[in-house]
């Protein structure tokens, strides 16, 4: 190969990670109804636009199961990436089965995040790492909730100033601490 | 998401299931090696493998996808959190599309060319072995027995509660191959100064902002059995559960069995990172370790019809820091017990096989078993609550109905 090439060939390696977000983050945007905000921005806070060359590769590259499922390219310098000959090794075409399995569960997941204004701001800023299966099976008071939503945003959860309290409020309303109950009945599900 | 594994067991037939493959011949099709390999990194994002498959939009609803996918008990999607159905405890080897599946940030997205395992820090000589070498060293197989810490937190139904709400089936059973963890060390030369080594591995956080995933174990512990293992149920491990390389700490819950691991760092102190210092820790601040005794009925199924009479009861018994001892097993809820017949060898880390026949008369039953560990723990009827929802070792009780 001519130096041209090679640079070429470093180039479109390059652009993997960034392909890969791209991947994701549309594919989060179609299946999810996800704003366009979320859409775009990573966790790293980077926008990632979709461009049409990012596309191309996007349809040609050997990327298949290299795509991050958290929609971000990892921060650090990307390592060599593996060939389409490792690339194919690794992952051969995924079962659709389970594919849509887990797709259907995100999907029900979301159906049971209630209307409202914190519904948004949690498909907006908590989606862009979370499954919507991880926020439906929690249980916290406001100050529980509090306390997890200031962490997420020391963590980098591009969550802005004016909406940590609605979405606070909303996540304690929806998905509240419960009920204690007898401590026998909370021992096990077949001595109630 | 809440208490669908009642859902998704398979149906309860007149007689109960006496081998796996019983109880798997009406249930759906399950997933074969190369799909599930598959699986390390497709399920991880699904829905980018959707896209990139060019599917239509698949499944109507998620009853239609269960009846077609695999019958793992999916908790969290992204990153995959799923336990193994109760019915597939009842092998002594889970098999790898049974297994129950956890991690903080999905598998690594990025998957170098060639994978190397790097020891540094307080080491007389740095060293990077390659996956091949580390085959050379040795082929040590042993059935290893894996407990997520948060098995059965669901189960506590805690008021306020964070985390996978897991019931029974994050714990699984694998025989893992590969080299103790003491020679790969040697290749370094741990010095004195050296009395933590922190794992590090290949998985990320969705941004850099996040800390990793990164737990050490103290050097005495280390030197022990814990080893570098690169195979499962003889096979390579499959992404999904930490393949190629995964470290095998046996008696411990599975947080600290690193997977994906990529480094060693021999350090002077133990790992400051947020799963160590943070995570992984009772109310009164000491630290989830070793597993509890505990005991599953894997065999009759919740809700199952039987016929009165002689039953068959069988299921799994384990414990982290002793081997398993004895089991009792109870049909009326708790009032009498008798001792189940052990399977196997006894051995801490790793489950014993148990069945025991009971007699049943028509009406409601209640199946219960209690584990007991050579220290003499044994499971309690109901584990006390921590905030954190850790190690529920409280005795599984299966209902059923006796015709």
């Amino acid at each position: 190969m001519s130096r041209d090439e090679w640079r070429c060939a470093a180039a479109v390696l390059r652009l993997v990670p960034v392909v890969a977000a791209v991947a994701v983050v549309g594919c989060g945007r179609e299946d999810a109804g996800a704003p366009e905000s979320a859409a775009r921005v990573g966790a790293d806070g980077a926008a990632h636009a979709p461009s049409a060359a990012a596309s191309t590769v996007a349809d040609a590259a050997p990327t298949r199961g290299f795509t991050s499922a958290q929609g971000t390219p990892s921060p650090r310098p990307a390592p060599a990436v593996a060939t389409a000959e490792v690339a194919a090794r690794l992952a051969p075409p995924p079962p659709a089965a389970l594919s849509a399995r887990t797709s259907a569960e995100e999907q029900a997941a979301l159906r049971t995040l209630p209307a409202g204004a914190g519904r948004d701001i949690v498909i907006g800023k908590c989606l862009v790492c979370h499954a919507a299966t991880m926020i439906t099976q929690q249980h916290k008071d406001t100050t529980g909730w509090n306390k997890t939503v200031t962490q997420m945003i020391a963590w980098g959860a591009p969550v802005a100033k004016d909406q940590q309290a609605p979405l606070v409020a909303y996540l304690a309303e929806h998905f509240p601490a419960r009920a204690g109950g007898d401590p026998a009945r909370r021992a096990g599900r077949a001595l109630d | 998401m809440r208490d669908r594994t009642r859902d998704q067991l398979p149906r309860a037939t007149s007689a109960p299931a006496r081998h796996r493959e019983d109880v798997r011949r009406d249930g759906p099709p399950t997933l074969g090696r190369r799909e599930w390999l598959t699986l390390g990194v497709t399920t991880a994002g699904a829905l980018a493998a959707r896209r990139l498959l060019g599917q239509a939009a698949g499944a109507t609803s998620a009853s239609d996808a269960t009846r077609t996918a695999s019958d793992l008990v999916i908790r969290n999607v992204r990153a995959l959190d799923a336990e193994a159905p109760v019915s597939a405890l009842a092998t002594f080897e889970t098999s790898p599309e049974h297994f129950f599946v956890r991690s903080h940030f999905g598998p690594p997205t990025q998957l170098p060319l060639a994978w190397t395992l790097a020891i540094d820090g307080e080491v007389q000589r740095p060293v990077t072995l390659t996956l091949d070498e580390i085959r050379k060293m040795g082929a040590q197989a042993r059935p290893v027995t894996l407990e997520c810490a948060g098995n059965g937190r669901g189960v506590f139904r805690l008021p306020k509660t964070s985390g996978v709400q897991w019931e029974y089936g994050a714990v699984s059973t694998a025989t893992w191959t590969g080299v103790p963890l003491g020679a790969v060390l040697e290749r370094a030369g741990l010095t004195a100064d050296a009395r933590h080594l922190w794992m590090e591995a290949a998985d990320r956080a969705p941004s850099g902002t996040v800390p990793k995933f990164l737990r050490s174990i103290p050097r005495e512990g280390a030197l022990g059995d814990v080893f570098v293992a690169y195979a499962m149920n003889d096979r390579p491990i499959p992404l999904l559960h930490g393949g190629p390389l995964r470290l095998i700490v046996p008696g411990w819950f599975g947080m600290a069995s690193t997977k994906w691991l990529t480094h060693i760092h021999a350090m002077r102190a133990e790992s400051d990172n947020y799963f160590m210092s943070r995570g992984y820790r009772f109310a009164d601040g000491s630290a989830v370790t070793t597993m509890r005794p505990k005991s599953v009925i894997a065999s009759p199924l919740a809700d199952a019809r039987v016929r009165a009479g002689s039953l068959t009861v069988r299921g799994q018994a384990w414990s982290g820091g002793a081997a398993v001892r004895a089991v009792d097993v109870s049909s009326d809820g708790g009032r009498t017990w008798r001792a189940a017949r052990l399977v196997g060898s006894a051995r801490p880390g790793v489950w014993r096989t148990w069945e025991a026949d009971v007699s049943v008369r028509s009406g409601p039953a209640l199946l219960m078993a209690r584990a007991t560990d050579a220290t003499g723990a044994a499971q309690p009827i109901h584990a006390t609550p921590n905030p954190g929802g850790y190690a529920n070792n409280s005795i599984h009780g299966v209902p059923i109905h006796v015709a």
